[in-house]
């Protein structure tokens, strides 16, 4: 490493930062009072350095730059470049206005770095995280992961001079980059860009420059302006010996429409506590911390965590939970403890919450299963603060897509509501239609479908339209720039929203299938792929099987039943339905004591038997695991009867049984209180084949003769029950199967009763019990 | 203490030494290090020292004992340090006990204070009782008391550990109320100044209980306010579960003088099983219903260590997916009659759709389906 790197007196200097530390934001004001830099050079979009006034305006935090294209193949892409009042990029901004210096982004255009596999949050850490370096200096200094390991060097000690930051992390990312191996293309793709920047500015200004990047590129970019070797060891093949191959693989096609613009942003957002986009965690926490050690700041004093911890205690107790001085004092000193025994200079983010699980919890804390006590105080550390853009900053675009979107199709909204119906078959309305369901997915005030075909119980298809009112409400604008979070068209957003809603959803198959109508309603096609995976993972989780069998009811509706929304037969609907197939298979299988939902039974044990019978072939589901299944279910002695009946009716009419198994099962549930369960699952699944087979009326007919009354009695609303799946006209032939085996016509056995079935049903169970009284006191007559 | 074995020699005859007699030189290094490092009163090591001598540190040549996060280990260290009682607390066979000794014999330099919880536990095997003789003889007075492990742990400032805490009856676990709280032990007996036992610095209480009884003797709220509470949970990662079954079955086998090791495939087998079994959970994220009998690591090494002694004396030793099966049936069968339908089902549908080794012991469910 060279020197010069760590010497501020040179007439450029880099300030390498970890995005979002405050440390780092701090050292930037520091430095830049030191150094009074003619320009002060920033990581961030260049394209964005013409409006970089709008930056200025008295936004309230976090705001974003938010820049998107859409590629030739239609797909739209976003990447956001998050700002809050502690990111050392927004200090540099700020300090730049207060002492005149020129402010300036340096970064290559998003627009030409996106592929699929590039971050869309553009102040991540990744390239720090994923280091072979960290978890070797993790166990060296005892810490546990690379956050704690930043916040032990850089953010607790209060006393870190400017210099001493600029050095720990310029070592830090030196080495990080140096046993890190392969330097992506991308970036050296941006360094060679940010390089050139630089000599530019260096050539127009003649005073000396401050260059905020992020750590892993400042030692590249000091090495490329005085042409020495790079940090990492192994040069990238690509770099020297194919440019061309470099340009193609990586560098993606130029895009057809790309634009840039502010958005407002979140803490929830920016702290992405998991996955390969995370950058610091605990936004809130940070914030607070921020504000008790910035300088110009009257009312500081006292310790960050005793805020925090206060403000902790408080909504817990507002929660009902109970949390005590005693409490307070075990927290506080167990906090004080564990930042000692960890070597920091204060009590520490993960100190407050250590000690929160240690002294607090009196539970076994399961892996994945949240405690109110740390959801209070993590949802503390989150922060709440949602960005406001001020007033004159440029309308993100959506907002001027949404216009467009509405005006294109006729929808703009007047204060005065007006109703619109629409059929789904004309593909004009149809196109309406998505555009109202994009609307109401994000949720924008004034777009609300009043009626239409049910997709969802599916009762009536045969023409599928909607009823929507519009109007004007005073929410709409804001609505508008508030779903900016979100992307940039309409689209986008709605895909967006749709990805969080599924995000949202714990262990619920049934929902995440309705997400998948909900994107084939908004004629989505880039977020059905990406629901798709969130969905799978969805349905292995949930172990409901009546959730997983209804799913399965709207997934083989969608892949094979709905051509007006264009999802029939979709290849990846069908991976899904395979997957929900087996998954329901699976939860059948150790199905439980379901009492009180045998119409729900019923309908999900007929839906797996319809999915195989509709798509078996076409998607070459395993009938012999079906058959399998369906056999241990039916042969399960401690199963209730409906499932026997049920799952025996499947096998029925998969022709895997026969009328001899049929009996055979029969005559197992053959107990008064069985029976009726029984039939009404064997035909709830297989009404047509019983229809084929009369001969099965004969085993029932002779079951039944063998009750007593009292036994007939008990059996007779279930069987009641059970007859009802069939039409009159089945029934009739039935009765008529009956007669003819008895030898007797319709008129003489069936006389017509002036009462209804019930009254002579009660009417026969007096009779039963007047009879049964007699034969109790030895009454004559008593034996009928 | 003269009855410990000190020497080598006598270490070799006891079937398994205390953790401070068995890591004796680790301790007594790292002892030398902290010489001049400020300690908690009563304190052998450094909290920091304690810290390494649990997890390990290669360049001081500290062997690794426990496998579990840093984080919880700091939190159990401050825990004992700030003078609050620690709870152990997780499902049976997550090595809370061997934590527990581990940290006795760091902070004291003694493990040996236990104290077995159990429906039967009295008062007299918790704090103290009387050589009857004596006191006839003599009275109440030092000569005649019969110290139970809390007292020597009171009056000698040093870690008294209390297993399954959770299995005596309330009125025995609340005697410890006020000694957690005022540290201060009566012995209402005495009538000379040992009438009150102070407890010496360097005393405090680690229990343990385990969460399958909870409910059998749930503790008063009083009591849990006095402790901090930690779970120790199942090993997380498969890769460190793995390695730890495969060199503690090694061990255990080696010591039963039998020349077998678990195949590196079947300890992979056992592990995952195991692990999915136990989290409910299976590698790609499907779920399915968690056994009811207990499936944890030690539990996986006994399974291993008995598939090589039934391969070892009746299989012409090699061990193969069947005796695997055979040991895991006997361990995680026990007597709820519906985990036979939950292992039967995990193999129709997990085991079932795996290559490899995995098929020879999808094959051998025929001993699960009599």
């Amino acid at each position: 490493m060279h020197s010069d790197i760590f010497d501020i007196k040179q007439r450029v200097v880099f300030v390498p930062v970890r995005h979002h530390s405050p440390a780092c934001a701090r050292a930037v004001q520091q430095l830049v009072r030191m150094v009074r830099p003619a320009a002060i050079l920033i990581e961030g979009p260049s394209d964005f350095n013409e409006r970089i006034d709008e930056l200025f305006l008295p936004h309230t935090l976090p705001i974003a730059i938010y820049s998107y294209i859409r590629q030739q193949d239609g797909a739209r892409r976003g990447a956001f470049y998050p700002f809050c009042a502690y990111s050392p990029e927004w200090a540099g901004l700020q300090s730049a206005r207060e002492t005149d210096a020129q402010a300036r982004f340096i970064d290559l255009p998003w627009a030409t770095l996106a592929t699929d596999r590039t971050p869309t949050h553009r102040y991540a850490d990744a390239e720090l995280r994923t280091s072979p370096y960290i978890p070797t200096l993790c166990q060296k200094l005892g810490v546990e992961n690379f956050d704690a390991l930043w916040d032990t060097l850089v953010e607790i000690d209060p006393a870190l001079s400017p210099q001493q930051l600029l050095e720990r992390v310029h070592h830090l990312c030196y080495q990080i980059r140096a046993s890190g191996g392969h330097v992506a293309a991308e970036d050296l793709r941006r360094e060679a860009f940010m390089a050139d920047e630089i000599r530019r500015t260096l050539a127009e200004t003649k005073g000396r420059l401050l260059v905020i990047t992020g750590g892993f590129h400042s030692y590249a970019l000091f090495a490329r302006l005085r042409q020495l070797p790079p940090p990492e060891i192994e040069q990238p093949a690509i770099e020297t010996a194919q440019p061309e191959a470099d340009a193609a693989s990586d560098a993606p096609a130029e895009p057809i429409e790309r634009g840039i613009a502010l958005t407002p942003y979140s803490y929830a957002q920016l702290d992405n506590l998991t996955g390969y986009e995370a950058g610091m965690p605990s936004p809130g926490f940070y914030h607070q911390v921020w504000i008790e050690r910035d300088g110009s700041n009257r009312d500081r004093g006292g310790d960050v965590y005793r805020k925090l911890l206060a403000t902790t205690v408080t909504d817990l107790r507002k929660a009902g939970q109970i949390a005590s001085t005693a409490d307070l004092i075990a927290v506080e000193t167990c906090a004080q403890a564990l930042a000692a025994l960890r070597g920091h200079a204060e009590v520490w983010r993960l100190d407050l919450i250590d000690a929160i699980t240690g002294a607090l919890i009196k539970d076994e804390l399961a892996d994945g299963v949240r405690h109110p006590f740390l959801d209070a105080i993590l949802t503390l550390f989150r922060g709440s603060q949602r960005g406001v853009l001020a007033e004159g900053t440029t309308l993100p675009p959506l907002v001027h897509d949404i216009r467009r979107m509405l005006e294109d199709h006729g929808l703009e909204p007047a204060p005065r509501e007006r109703s619109l119906r629409l059929d789904l078959s004309v593909a004009e309305e149809r196109a309406r239609s998505q555009v109202l369901h994009q609307l109401r997915v994000l949720e924008i005030p004034g777009f609300v479908r009043r009626g239409g075909s049910d997709l969802v119980a599916r009762d009536d298809l045969t023409t599928i339209w909607e009823q929507w009112s519009i109007a004007w409400t005073p929410g709409f604008d804001a609505g508008c720039i508030g779903a900016a979070i979100y992307g940039a068209t309409l689209a986008e957003a709605a895909a967006a929203r749709l990805a969080e809603l599924s995000a949202r959803i714990e262990r619920s198959a049934e929902h995440a299938a309705l997400l998948l109508l909900d994107a084939c309603l908004m004629g989505l096609d880039q977020p059905v792929a990406a629901l798709l995976d969130r969905l799978v993972a969805l349905i292995r989780e949930d172990s409901d099987f009546f959730g997983v069998a209804a799913a399965l009811g709207h997934l083989l509706y969608l892949y094979r039943y709905d051509d007006l929304l264009g999802s029939a037969g979709r290849g990846d609907i069908g991976g899904l339905l395979v997957e929900t197939f087996g998954r329901a298979l699976w939860l059948l299988e150790t199905l439980g004591q379901t009492q009180g939902r045998d119409q729900d039974l019923l309908k999900s044990i007929r839906a797996l038997i319809q999915t195989f019978e509709a798509c078996g072939a076409a998607l070459s589901l395993d009938r012999e695991n079906l058959v399998e299944v369906l056999r241990r279910s039916s042969g399960d002695d401690a199963q209730q009867p409906l499932v026997r009946g049920a799952t025996m009716g499947g096998l029925w009419t998969l022709r895997a049984a026969d009328l001899a198994q049929v009996r055979a099962d029969l005559h197992a549930c053959a107990a008064p209180e069985q029976l009726g369960d029984f039939l009404t699952g064997l035909f709830g699944l297989a009404r047509e084949t019983a229809q084929r087979h009369p001969d099965l009326v004969m085993s029932i007919d002779e079951l039944l003769m063998s009750y007593d009354d009292e036994a007939y009695l008990q059996a007779l609303p279930a069987l009641r029950l059970a007859f009802t799946f069939f039409t009159p006209r089945e029934k009739h032939y039935l009765a008529r199967t009956l007669l003819d085996a008895h030898d007797q016509t319709e008129t003489n056995v069936l006389a017509d009763l002036e009462v209804d079935t019930v009254t002579a049903t009660r009417a026969l169970a007096l009779e039963s019990w007047l009879l049964g009284e007699l034969r109790r006191y030895g009454i004559r007559g008593g034996a009928r | 203490m003269s009855h410990r074995p000190t020497t080598t020699t006598q270490i070799a005859d006891v079937q398994r030494p205390a953790a401070e007699v068995l890591y004796a030189e680790e301790l007594a290094r790292l002892a030398a290090a902290d010489a001049n490092t400020p300690k908690p009163a009563g304190w052998q090591l450094a909290p920091r020292s304690v810290l390494m001598f649990v997890l390990g540190d290669e360049s001081r040549r500290i062997s690794p004992k426990f496998v579990g996060s840093r984080s919880l280990l700091e939190r159990c260290i401050v825990a004992l340090a700030t003078n609050r009682g620690l709870m152990l607390i997780g499902e049976p066979g997550t090595a809370k006990s061997y934590l527990s000794e581990l940290l006795a014999a760091a902070i004291s330099g003694d493990s040996t204070l236990i104290i077995q919880g159990s429906a039967g536990t009295t008062e007299d095997a918790i704090k103290y009782s009387w050589n009857y003789a004596l006191l006839l003889a003599e009275g109440p007075n030092d000569r005649s008391l019969v110290p139970a492990p809390l007292h020597r742990g009171m009056s000698e400032g040093k870690l008294v550990r209390f297993e399954e805490i959770t299995r005596c009856p309330l009125e025995i676990q609340d005697t410890l109320l006020s000694i957690l709280s005022d540290r201060v032990l009566a012995i209402p007996e005495r009538e000379d100044d040992g009438r009150v036992l102070y407890a010496r610095t360097g005393f405090n209480l680690i229990a343990t209980a385990n969460t399958r009884d909870r409910g059998v003797n749930e503790m008063s709220a009083a009591l849990k306010r006095r402790f901090n509470f930690e779970t120790i949970p199942a090993i997380a990662s498969l890769s460190q579960e793995m390695d730890l079954v495969q060199r503690e079955t090694a061990r255990m086998l080696s010591r039963a003088g039998v020349p077998l090791t678990l195949p590196v495939e079947l300890t992979e087998v056992l592990v995952t099983t195991f692990h999915e079994l136990r989290s409910g959970k299976t590698g790609d994220g499907k779920t399915l219903e968690s056994l009811t009998a207990v499936m944890s690591t030690a539990e996986a090494v006994s399974v291993g260590y008995a598939a090589g002694i039934h391969a070892y004396y009746y299989d012409n030793g090699k061990i193969t997916s069947e005796h695997l099966m055979q040991s895991l049936l006997g361990s995680a069968l026990k007597d709820a009659p519906e985990d036979r339908d939950k292992l039967r089902h995990y193999f129709n549908h997990v085991v079932k759709e795996r290559r490899g080794v995995w098929r020879s012991f999808y094959d051998a469910r025929r001993f699960l389906l009599d």
